[in-house]
């Protein structure tokens, strides 16, 4: 069951290998599009606990890591597909994520049967962290908008496509924690995921520098994407996972190849 | 002297390059060799470590002068204008110095020290071969009064040693330079380690490059204050004055009064300790802990008091997931194992790969 995550990459790795050939409005052949992106990320795992007033702030993620965002790197290739009525793509994202915090103790909000129990104060280690590793991997089908992007730089863009989340949580010691002694707290969680975007064609501020681009480095066209990502990465609604997804603003630049 | 084989040019040639194959091949896994034209000299030092050695501290000092190194030196083909020559090690430092009056009276009594000369054995005239190979020699045997003002008299000096083919003073009748500063600065003794066999009797020496062996016989001075104590999870961390000069390698922390034994624990650098339950501390027990300075060559510093402190136990954010009844098990989740939703995206991850596969060849054909 390994081999399933493998299938994102090894997606994008079929798109770039066989993509068609059509033509593009302006300069080379188009084969496919590399997207480098970055996304305030935090993932949903508080919203899992049932927490009453007073205790908002003491979901794992919030009393480890705060009630802030942190950065989320995403690289991705796409494979063109269909370029005649805007441009079908499928491929697959590979990211990275990692939080620390400090070590904590006190366990003030405890959820028990009947209500909340209280306990000791919070009290934070003086230097021993420990952290949260995600490696986001997304196959994904999108579409864009091309037709009219050489009189209207902005095209539309939809994605949806697959989630697989590997995470893994650290101890103070910078080993895998574990939530049982024979428990490690490390694995995969699948989910889906669909984005909302625009992308900016920046060759439209510069034709002459798109086309010196596309003769060096065979790069068509170049966008400065901003989309609206909703991933929910939780086994599909299984109560026993952990919630990894979050609904945020991705930031990246396109290179259109 | 005369000799009834005397090469030509080309035979000594073919001979020296011969010679000195053979001395690289004999050589090889020696802690140092230097190979002059017809010279082999090999000195491994104290460690086998040749450019870097430790320094000795007080309590090390007269077992680290007992250890055990190797003088090895062949001439296989002398130049038939030189004069007779021998094997010297030599030890030049604040205390020692190989004069010539010294190198004489070393060349009168083989195998004793003389100041900073000892005459290790082996002769050679032009047309002969000489070999001397003194394994597992203590190195204090060859240090003036047999090492002892070494670990007692002072606080610190460096010696530099080395192994060294010289002529016999009373016999080329000529006066030379003082053999140490000539292996020291001399064109003779390179790092490369080739040492300059085209002797004659005004540049008489071949030698290796100089061993240096620092004695420190001073214990350092510990910081009074400016330490810290970090509570941890099941450990405290002892971070170290960070104004401490270069004379601080590490540090001893010693820790009593809490439940558990007292005890000490060095660390591996001058930054900061770790010392945890592992170490035999109890958790939310208060300890007194002291410091004291180590420096380079062991030698260890007065204790100062640094405060004291007192192991948690943390939770990591795996624990507080737990705790907070939260129901990941973690694993990698297998498509069946996770019921119908992984069912569904195990589907259509098939699907997708399927679809983009089919696409990609289509594309091709």
């Amino acid at each position: 069951m390994r081999l399933i995550p493998a299938l994102f990459p090894a997606a994008g790795l079929l798109c770039l290998a066989g993509a068609a050939q059509a033509e593009g409005t302006l300069g080379t052949a188009r084969h496919g599009n590399l997207e480098i992106r970055y996304a305030p990320y935090r993932p949903d795992i508080d919203s899992q606990f049932s927490l009453p007033k007073g205790c908002e702030d003491q979901g794992p993620y919030t009393r480890f890591y705060g009630s802030g965002d942190d950065g989320l790197l995403l690289l991705g290739y796409e494979g063109h597909l269909m370029q005649k009525y805007g441009t079908l793509s499928a491929g697959g994202d590979i990211g990275f994520f990692r939080v620390a915090g400090k070590a904590q103790a006190g366990l003030p909000c405890r959820p028990t049967g009947s209500g909340v129990a209280t306990g000791a104060a919070v009290e934070e280690a003086d230097s021993d962290e420990s952290s949260l590793i995600i490696v986001p991997l997304q196959a994904q089908v999108s579409y864009r908008l091309t037709i009219w992007e050489d009189s209207i730089p902005l095209v539309p863009v939809l994605r949806a496509g697959l989630d697989y989340y590997m995470w893994r949580m650290g101890d103070t010691g910078g080993d895998v924690a574990k939530f049982e002694p024979d428990q490690e707290a490390s694995g995969g969680t699948w989910g889906w995921h669909y984005t909302v975007g625009l992308h900016l064609l920046l060759d439209f501020f510069s034709e002459a520098m798109a086309a010196d681009f596309d003769r060096d480095a065979g790069v068509n066209s170049t966008y400065l994407t901003v989309e609206y990502m909703h991933a929910q990465v939780d086994d599909f609604g299984s109560k026993k996972s952990i919630r990894l997804g979050d609904s945020t603003l991705v930031f990246g630049l396109g290179f259109d190849m | 002297m005369t000799s009834k084989f005397s090469p030509s040019p080309v035979q000594r040639s073919r001979l020296t390059r011969a010679a000195a194959t053979l001395a690289l091949l004999l050589s090889a896994g020696a802690a140092r060799a230097e190979v002059g034209d017809n010279i082999t000299l090999e000195l491994d030092p104290v460690d086998g470590s040749y450019d870097d050695l430790d320094p000795i501290g007080i309590d090390a000092c007269v077992d680290a002068l007992s250890k055990k190194i190797t003088l090895s030196a062949i001439i296989a083909d002398q130049d038939p204008n030189q004069d007779t020559r021998k094997f010297l090690f030599v030890v030049q430092g604040s205390e020692q110095d190989c004069s010539l009056s010294d190198l004489e009276a070393a060349f009168n009594t083989p195998g004793t020290a003389v100041n900073g000369c000892t005459w290790i054995g082996g002769t050679s005239d032009y047309d002969k071969t000489a070999e001397v190979n003194l394994k597992e020699v203590a190195l204090r045997t060859l240090l003036p009064n047999n090492g002892v003002d070494a670990c007692t008299n002072g606080e610190q000096r460096n010696y530099q040693y080395y192994l060294m083919v010289a002529p016999d003073p009373t016999k080329h009748g000529k006066g030379w330079t003082h053999p140490g500063a000539k292996a020291s600065t001399d064109g003779g003794v390179e790092d490369g380690g080739t040492g300059d066999a085209t002797t004659t009797v005004d540049e008489p020496y071949v030698s290796t490059r100089p061993v240096t062996l620092e004695i420190d016989l001073s214990p350092p001075t510990t910081p009074a204050e400016t330490y810290q104590i970090l509570a941890n999870d099941q450990a405290v961390q002892i971070e170290f004055p960070s104004d401490q000069g270069n004379e601080i390698a590490k540090y001893q922390v010693c820790w009593s009064g809490g439940s558990g034994p007292s005890g000490c624990k060095t660390s591996s650098g001058a930054q900061s300790v770790s010392i945890g339950t592992a170490d035999g501390l109890v958790i939310e027990s208060a300890y007194a802990f002291t410091a004291a300075a180590i420096d380079d060559a062991g030698n260890l510093g007065g204790a100062v008091s640094i405060g004291s402190g007192s192991v948690r136990d943390f939770l990591d954010v795996a624990q507080y997931y737990r705790q907070m009844h939260g129901p990941e098990t973690g694993g990698c989740h297998s498509v069946p194992g996770r019921g119908f939703g992984g069912l569904i995206g195990g589907l259509l991850v098939a699907l997708t790969a399927a679809f983009v596969r089919r696409r990609s060849k289509s594309s091709c054909a």
